[in-house]
């Protein structure tokens, strides 16, 4: 008890930091990506644009653009922008790191940590949409496994069998039942005493556990 | 005049008109421009005048996106702009619409400067103060190399300049610097919920996950970055019969200041909880890392400290590591480069891992892309269940190939085995089999447009293990704006000969972008058949119905609703899923 009121404590204050943190922050999402901040310098390669400046930026406030500034990246830079990319500042991307064509060459590991520390392929969009990076489709991906999922396993959270997922840790998980059920085998009045310790698959279906077909 | 020479010298007039055409071509460079503002009168402003080589009675090529040529002739010049008068009065070009001009290339001929002129002094402060070399002043550059040459499409020409204080408030001056930017907050907030109950005996499975991402750029004005990624997760599981199984965290997943590693600074140094930059196959880290990098591009690192456990709690203090890492970049644009790590971890101070990762990524220009990453373990005699010697644990390769038709193939190659470690990594049982336990994959994926709506995409893979083999295919045909407009669907068969079961099935999705978001639908039917079954029933037909409504309200917000609904064995499963993110 005393534990979880320190969980909530704890979510509470860190919910008040961040709220502070939104708070100080001056215009979210699509504002933030018109405006020019005060003090950055052209990192963002200027050599192809018109050189009137007022098409983009806003004469009186040189910081800002102009209020219905567009600027199609695909058809200028032959770079489609798919997802949140299309929302992103330019400055995400375009930055001091160095020359953008060498980061894009990479693929997403040119701008993106791989939280899979490279175990999952650096084709992160089999599994993520862009615009909210969530997954989806896994169970889909699943059945190009050993292991499809059926039945209560398709409807599992992914941390059950992958205790990591949480933090972007999939790999490795065994195929054998016991793997994940091995409390499940524990709690069994009779299964240890007869021997019956594994292929849970020959009397289980994986669709009620506590159901078990024998002849 | 004898008739029959008309014909040779028609021929020798036209030889000769071609090559005075031809070295007029040559004599010429062309000037890409746009156009800037259109006014009454057939007439439009462009963006180069007499600074770029333009004079009175040049002829312009105007090319609108719409398609087309449009001529226009230059009436009049000023410094940077010119006044052009359109051929066609109807034509009105947009504010950006590109165009030509091509001029002698002798308007920018300059004298040949005395040869008595001593070259410029170097700048004491030529190298940046990080140690960055200066790039070389290049030859004057062609303004024919605009951007229709994709050669120098993108190259940067323009040179950092020193700034002094008494240079006047508009002369061109250095790159800003990072330290110089403003301080700059961006990131996220995000809640993810997941609930699903089954019909068997009040079986639930709950996930809430609260969290934010935050960005401080240049913080303490050094020009460094901060990362502050928290999240609290609470999961609930209730199974019939069984107890039930609850965890509630809170978790810091980063807290790390950065700083270095631009264009202007060789060094990077990474400091608290993050994902170790260079080399991540070593991790999360709680410590340090320093990378470096050479005149080359190549870099060098090592980074020392705790590793978190990859689980909710992210607990820390029983594994510490050190590694270092070498990366050589064959070029300068990185077509090839190979990198290679070695970590050495201790587990509550006894030695654990001895861990070598190779990577080697080879991506030229022509469509191609090779990837591989090989982990490899050394045992000794103080590992129980491997042979003393290494062992390749993770190997992952796959190269792609992606063709001007806009299809795509890739080949993918995967090993895994468990290793044998002290560290908590893994589920318990694993360690039972932790000697003979190994899978192999191999796989092809790929697509191929049938037409500019409709595309056939598919894959094949092999996998082997200790005990057995197997097998998927897939094969599918997605069409877009099939019954309404920005709309795709997809329909997919599919087969899996997996450890205990063979499948096959059939699924269906269809999907509609929208101004404020986007809707899914998907359905999938299939018959798993488990192997070994003792008794009749061992035929499941499964069913799936999800939908999802994504909404982008702007202002950063994204909301998504998920529902899905899953029928199999006389039993049903339902699912709530939401997503609420919000970017600032």
């Amino acid at each position: 008890m005393v534990k979880q009121r320190q969980t909530w404590i704890t979510l509470l204050l860190s919910l008040l930091v961040l709220g502070a943190a939104c708070a100080i922050t001056d215009g979210p999402g699509r504002a933030s990506r018109h405006r020019w901040w005060s003090g950055l310098g052209p990192v963002i390669p200027h050599d192809t644009f018109p050189a009137d400046c007022t098409l983009c930026h806003l004469g009186s406030h040189w910081q800002e653009m102009v209020p219905d500034f567009k600027f199609d990246h695909e058809a200028e830079t032959g770079f489609r922008l798919d997802g949140a990319h299309d929302d992103a500042r330019c400055l995400r991307c375009h930055n001091d790191r160095g020359p953008v064509d060498y980061f894009v060459a990479q693929g997403c590991a040119g701008c993106h940590e791989d939280v899979h520390e490279a175990t999952l392929g650096e084709n992160c969009t089999s599994c993520h949409q862009q615009l909210t990076w969530q997954p989806v489709g896994m169970v889909a991906m699943h059945s190009r496994t050993r292991f499809p999922l059926h039945g209560v396993h398709a409807s599992t959270s992914c941390q059950r069998c992958h205790p990591g997922a949480v933090v972007g840790h999939f790999l490795p998980v065994d195929t054998e039942c016991v793997s994940c059920h091995q409390s499940d085998l524990l709690q069994t009045t009779n299964h240890l005493g007869l021997g019956w310790v594994d292929r849970c698959d020959r009397c289980h279906q994986p669709t009620k556990w506590e159901l078990a077909e024998i002849d | 005049m004898n008739a029959k020479l008309i014909p040779l010298i028609a021929l020798l007039w036209a030889t000769l008109g071609a090559y005075a055409f031809g070295r007029q071509q040559s004599e010429e460079i062309r000037i890409d421009l746009r156009v800037t503002s259109a006014g009454p009168g057939a007439v439009v402003s462009v963006d180069r005048g007499a600074s770029d080589g333009l004079q009175k009675g040049d002829s312009v090529l105007f090319r609108p996106r719409t398609g087309g040529t449009i001529r226009g002739t230059v009436r009049m010049v000023d410094e940077r702009t010119s006044v052009v008068e359109l051929a066609d009065p109807a034509f009105v070009p947009a504010p950006g619409t590109r165009g030509e001009v091509l001029v002698p290339r002798a308007r920018f001929e300059t004298p040949e400067p005395p040869e008595t002129q001593d070259p410029p002094a170097e700048s004491p402060d030529s190298t940046e103060s990080t140690g960055e070399p200066k790039p070389p002043i290049g030859p004057p550059v062609d303004p024919a190399d605009g951007p229709d040459n994709p050669a120098t499409e993108h190259e940067w020409e323009n040179q950092d300049e020193e700034w002094t204080p008494n240079l006047p408030l508009l002369a061109r001056v250095k790159a800003v610097r990072p330290e110089d930017r403003a301080k700059l907050y961006s990131g996220r907030l995000f809640l993810i919920t997941d609930n699903t109950w089954t019909t068997e005996d009040g079986r639930y499975d709950s996930l809430i996950r609260l969290g934010s991402d935050l960005n401080v750029e240049n913080p303490f004005g050094f020009g460094g970055e901060i990362d502050f990624d928290v999240e609290f997760n609470d999961f609930e599981f209730n199974v019939p019969d069984l107890d039930d199984d609850d965890e509630t965290a809170f978790r810091v997943d980063r807290l790390s200041y950065a700083i270095g590693g631009t264009r202007f600074q060789r060094d990077r140094y990474e400091g608290g909880r993050f994902l170790q930059h260079a080399m991540p196959e070593f991790g999360y880290l709680d410590g340090a890392e320093w990378t470096h990098r050479r005149d080359n591009g190549h870099r060098f690192g090592v980074s020392a400290g705790y590793m978190p456990e990859l689980d909710i709690d992210f607990a820390t203090g029983e594994d510490f590591q050190i590694a270092g890492f070498y990366e050589w970049i064959a070029k300068g644009n990185a077509d090839l480069s190979l990198a290679v790590g070695a970590q050495k971890t201790w587990h509550d101070g006894s030695p654990d891992r001895d861990l070598l990762v190779t990577r080697a990524e080879y991506i030229p220009s022509d469509g191609w892309d090779m990837r591989g990453t090989v982990w490899t373990d050394f045992y000794d005699s103080d590992d129980d269940e491997k042979d003393s010697g290494p062992e390749i644990t993770q190997a992952l390769l796959s190269t792609g190939r992606d063709f001007d038709t806009g299809s795509r193939v890739q080949v993918t190659y995967r090993r895994l085995r468990f290793p044998e470690l002290l560290r908590q990594e893994f589920i318990e049982s694993v360690f039972e089999n932790l000697a003979n336990n190994r899978y192999d994959r191999l796989s092809v994926s790929g697509w191929k447009p049938l037409s500019d709506d409709m595309r056939f995409h598919g894959s094949a893979g092999l996998w082997d293990d200790e005990d057995e083999s197997g097998g998927d295919l897939e094969a599918g045909v997605d069409t877009a704006d099939l019954w309404l407009e920005d709309s795709r669907f997809d329909v997919t068969l599919y087969f899996t000969r997996g450890a205990f079961s063979v499948d096959g099935g059939l699924r269906l999705a269809y999907g509609r972008a929208l101004d404020n978001g986007r809707w899914d639908l998907f359905y999938q039917v299939a018959d798993n058949h488990q192997d070994d079954f003792s008794h009749e029933s061992d035929d499941l037909w499964e069913h799936a119905l999800r939908g999802t409504r994504a909404f982008y309200l702007g202002n950063g917000w994204n909301v998504s609703v998920d529902g899905e609904t899953r029928y199999w064995d006389e039993e049903l499963s339902y699912s709530v899923s939401l997503y609420v993110q919000k970017n600032f």
